[in-house]
């Protein structure tokens, strides 16, 4: 037994004043009898058990004595220490990060970690609960609480790793917040070491164990893949690639990169032990396609090994401008290279809808169209059903107030010298917040909804200054960057694997179809553009198959150093057995507060010493 | 009572009409000197028919029966019961444990003491009263008339509680000075350490038809006391510190409890009338239920 509390042993300093009270006796009352002889003879025999009458006469002194004692070490705190393998519940973080899929003279790393779970499930014992918590780029609860050894089994059986890189220590923050401290429950992390560093919160955490999985620790890996296009040469690119030797001797590495299946560079190089290079190559001619960095090399952690990227040359964006004549703006879209401008003087509703969702942006100029749900619309001075801005009056001579200038509409403007003749008041929807405002009303507005987004301008631009200033082209660079932004300029499409990745998608598209790496198809419905994709837990190149049969790709990557640092270090693994980290050979030391019996004890000392009182009146 | 009482209120008029209805009974043969209202076994002058016997010389001729003499020839001496005066003699203990008791055990004995002694004046009786501690107080010789009650009743008011009681000493010194023994009295609380025994002893020696009732308070009998308290015995002022508890209690009465089967087994065998009278009974309940229970009146 150990007090928690021990000063309030303190409390024990009463018994001597007790004691002191007890040997306090009251002055003695007189009182006259007409005998005496009998309360002798009386005395007399009672001085025969005398003895046991002075201890039972001092009972209830002892009884206080005893509740003093009892009530103090209750204060302090005292705790039962017995050992134990486990006395409260356990939750066991299991980690599912792609360094789980490196390869071991038995399997993978990870077949080694659900062979730990497995052994931890069949130890619980019966009074124990186990929660299981899946520790990918994110905490996915996957059992609650139970003590069902066959369902927590199952759990464990139908957990897989993935590619992307763990977070371990969120999963263990999750973890933290299921602890019973009362119960003394013990936190399981069964890892790799691979990927965030937890150790240190897991040290300040004294219910956290640690089992450390190991076991194939050869391994080179990208982990940079990066494409550039030069500023002023449009056919001239650079690709980058970093590798890194996480091996403790010196490697070569033999590396292949290819860009539709076709070698574009094809060299081996030398890396000294840890040594991380960074290699740059340029690359003339049209960047478009596939591209694949490999390092053609058999380790055991083959996930870095490749490296994806999805390249667009600048592509072509058709562009329905409708106007009743606009010089400015007919000037400044024929400037854009890869703008495809149809002009129209009025709008044919019947057609109206299947002709803008043909184009990548409409450009209304000062003509309303009628209700559209989807499409990319920039709104000069026009009003369309489907947006919540309307006309309220006119005003003259506009005075620019204000522009919020950190919105990508805004990004290198400056409209304070603005002159606009006339403009709209417009009453805007109380979610829209204007852009660019005058004293009056709102000048400009960014609206978006599901498939639908517009940039709406209160003023007609032939009544301004605007087109002659530099801010116009500018200004209609950043409108069409926002409406469209992946067509205007060479992109890489690509991502690290378990972060969401945001697909553009034609504005008539509804359904969108996906394909993983691993062959498995989903079909989603496309409720914003653009689309937010989650499930990119695999490495490698995905399908994208919109309603019109267009198809694309976008690349998964892992490219993370620390993710591909697979060597288990000889920190981390005394740290595990500091920690005793197989249960079985180190029971834990579980302590059980049993101050509440002393409590109860003190209680019926006082009872009883009440009871003798009574007694004995 | 206080000592200062009206002589007159001591005891009720109702209460004294109602002890005129009784007599005090003598359980043996009364010895007294002259006529009286007290049936005896020897012969007297009453109209009670008791026996015949032979004429002897000296008898007296009016009681021959002359009828016996006419069918038998012999002279036959009628003899009727005796009609003798009887002497109560009341002995009341006034030591200073007497004093003690709510009410005061000297005023409940005093006024038994009184309504005896009213009981033996109407009944024609002689009565007298005497009170002792460690000896033989003033006394009240054997007296009759109903004018003897207030002189008796004066003679209560006036004496007060004192001294040491020795019962014995005092009861055999009144055995050996009484001219005419009769029915004795005696009101005591009989806590005398060195006994009671040879005392009545001596009256029975004298032919006393005895009557003992003792008289106790309740809190005597059955003690409340609780704690740490110095008992101060009345007559003696002897100490003793003591812690009463219930143990002490208990051994107290048991104690009590056998010195009282003491004296009823005494009084059993000597065949004295023994009654215990607990202060707490109104005295007129124990005086007419009591006693007339217990064949002292009729």
């Amino acid at each position: 037994m150990q007090l928690i509390n021990p000063s309030a042993l303190l409390v024990l300093g009463l018994i001597p004043i007790l004691i002191l009270i007890h040997s306090l006796r009251p002055k003695p009352k007189q009182v006259e009898v007409t005998n005496l002889f009998l309360w002798r003879q009386a005395l007399k025999e009672k001085r025969g058990g005398l003895r046991i009458k002075k201890l039972t006469n001092n009972l209830p002194l002892l009884f206080q004595i005893l509740a003093v004692i009892l009530a103090s070490v209750a204060l302090a705190n005292p705790v039962w220490t017995y050992t134990s393998h486990v006395k409260g519940d356990i939750i066991v973080v299991l980690d599912t990060s792609a360094s789980m899929k490196t390869r071991t003279a038995s399997g993978i790393r990870f077949d080694q970690a659900r062979k730990e779970t497995l052994r931890l499930i069949d130890e619980l014992p019966s009074e124990s609960r186990m929660l299981i918590i899946e520790a990918s780029s994110n905490p996915i609860l996957r059992s609650p609480f139970s003590d069902d050894r066959k369902h927590l089994k199952q759990v464990i059986e139908d957990i897989q790793p993935s590619d992307v890189p763990g977070q371990i220590e969120k999963a263990l923050y999750l973890a933290l917040s299921f602890v019973d401290p009362e119960r003394d429950d013990l936190t399981y992390i069964i890892t790799d070491g691979a990927g965030g560093d937890f150790e240190k919160l897991a040290r300040t955490h004294q219910m956290v164990r640690t089992v450390l999985v190991s076991g194939g620790e050869k391994n080179i890996g990208i982990t940079k893949f990066e494409f550039r296009q030069e500023l002023d040469l449009e056919d001239q690119y650079e690709i980058l690639l970093e590798v890194k030797n996480f091996n403790p001797h010196p490697v070569l590495c033999p590396i292949l990169l290819t860009l539709d299946e076709k070698i574009v560079i094809k060299k081996t190089i030398g890396l000294k032990a840890l040594e991380k290079k960074l290699l740059i190559f340029p690359y003339s001619g049209l960047m478009a396609g596939v591209a694949q960095a490999t390092l053609e090399l058999n380790d055991d952690f083959p996930i870095d090994n490749n490296a994806y990227a999805v390249l667009n040359a600048s592509n072509d964006i058709w562009v329905l401008l409708v106007t009743k004549g606009n010089f400015f703006l007919e000037k400044l879209l024929q400037a854009y290279p890869n703008f495809m401008v149809n002009s129209v003087k009025e709008i044919v509703p019947s057609s109206w809808v299947e002709q803008s969702q043909r184009h990548d942006i409409v450009i209304l100029d000062r003509i309303s169209p009628p209700s559209t749900e989807r499409g990319n619309f920039l709104l000069i001075d026009s009003f369309s059903p489907s947006i919540p801005i309307s006309r309220i009056d006119e005003i003259d001579d506009v005075e620019i107030l204000d522009w919020d200038r950190k919105n990508p509409l805004m990004s290198n403007l400056d409209l304070s010298e603005l002159n606009i003749e006339k403009a709209t008041i417009v009453k805007a929807d109380e979610t829209l917040q204007p852009i660019l405002e005058s004293r009056e009303s709102g000048l400009m507005y960014f609206y978006e909804k599901k498939g639908l987004r517009a940039v709406f301008l209160g003023f007609d631009l032939t009544m301004s200054d605007l087109p002659l200033r530099v801010a116009f082209p500018v200004m209609m660079s950043n409108v069409v960057q926002l409406l469209h932004p992946h067509k205007i300029r060479f992109s890489s499409l690509k991502s690290k694997a378990g972060k969401p990745f945001a697909i553009h998608l034609d504005a008539q598209t509804r359904d969108v179809s996906i394909g993983t790496p691993t062959g498995k198809w989903e079909k989603y419905l496309a409720k914003s553009n653009p689309f937010i994709y989650q499930d990119t837990g695999d490495v490698g190149i995905y399908t994208v198959i919109e309603e019109n049969e267009k198809w694309r790709h976008f690349a998964i990557n892992l490219v993370d150093e620390s993710e591909s640092n697979i060597r288990v270090s000889t920190a981390k693994s005394n740290a595990q057995k500091k920690a005793n980290l197989v249960p079985e050979s180190e029971p834990i030391t579980a302590q059980l507060p049993i101050w509440i019996l002393f409590l109860l004890s003190a209680a019926a000392a006082l009872i009883l010493e009440w009871y003798l009182w009574l007694r004995n009146r | 009572m206080a000592p200062n009482v009206e002589a007159e209120s001591f005891l009720d008029e109702d209460f004294l009409r109602k002890l005129e209805r009784v007599k005090i009974l003598a359980q043996k043969g009364i010895k007294g000197p002259t006529k009286g209202e007290h049936n005896s076994w020897r012969s007297g002058a009453s109209l009670e028919f008791l026996d015949y016997r032979k004429y002897q010389v000296g008898d007296d001729f009016r009681y021959v029966d002359w009828n016996v003499y006419g069918r038998l020839d012999k002279l036959f001496l009628k003899l009727f019961r005796a009609e003798e005066e009887l002497s109560i003699h009341i002995l009341l203990d006034m030591s200073l444990s007497m004093g003690s008791g709510n009410p005061p055990k000297e005023i409940y004995a005093k006024k038994i003491t009184a309504a005896l002694a009213y009981i033996g004046l109407a009944n024609l009786d002689r009565v007298g009263v005497t009170s002792f501690t460690d000896s033989l107080g003033e006394s009240q010789s054997p007296r009759k008339g109903r004018q003897v009650y207030k002189s008796i009743l004066h003679y209560l008011l006036s004496i007060q509680p004192k001294g040491k009681t020795d019962f014995n000493s005092c009861l055999t010194e009144y055995a050996s000075t009484c001219k005419r023994p009769g029915i004795a009295i005696i009101l005591s609380d009989l806590l005398d350490q060195k006994g009671f025994e040879k005392g009545l002893e001596a009256l029975q020696y004298r032919k006393f038809d005895i009557t003992l009732l003792q008289v106790l308070d309740h809190e005597e009998l059955f003690p409340s006391l609780r704690g740490y308290i110095v008992l101060n015995e009345v007559e003696t002022h002897e100490t003793k510190k003591i812690t009463l508890d219930r143990a002490l209690l208990t051994l107290y009465r048991e104690k009590m409890r056998g010195f009282l089967e003491n004296i009823k087994g005494f009084c059993i065998e000597s065949g004295i009338n023994y009654y215990l009278s607990d202060t707490s009974i109104p005295f007129e309940d124990f005086l007419l239920e009591y006693l007339t229970k217990g064949m002292v009146f009729h």
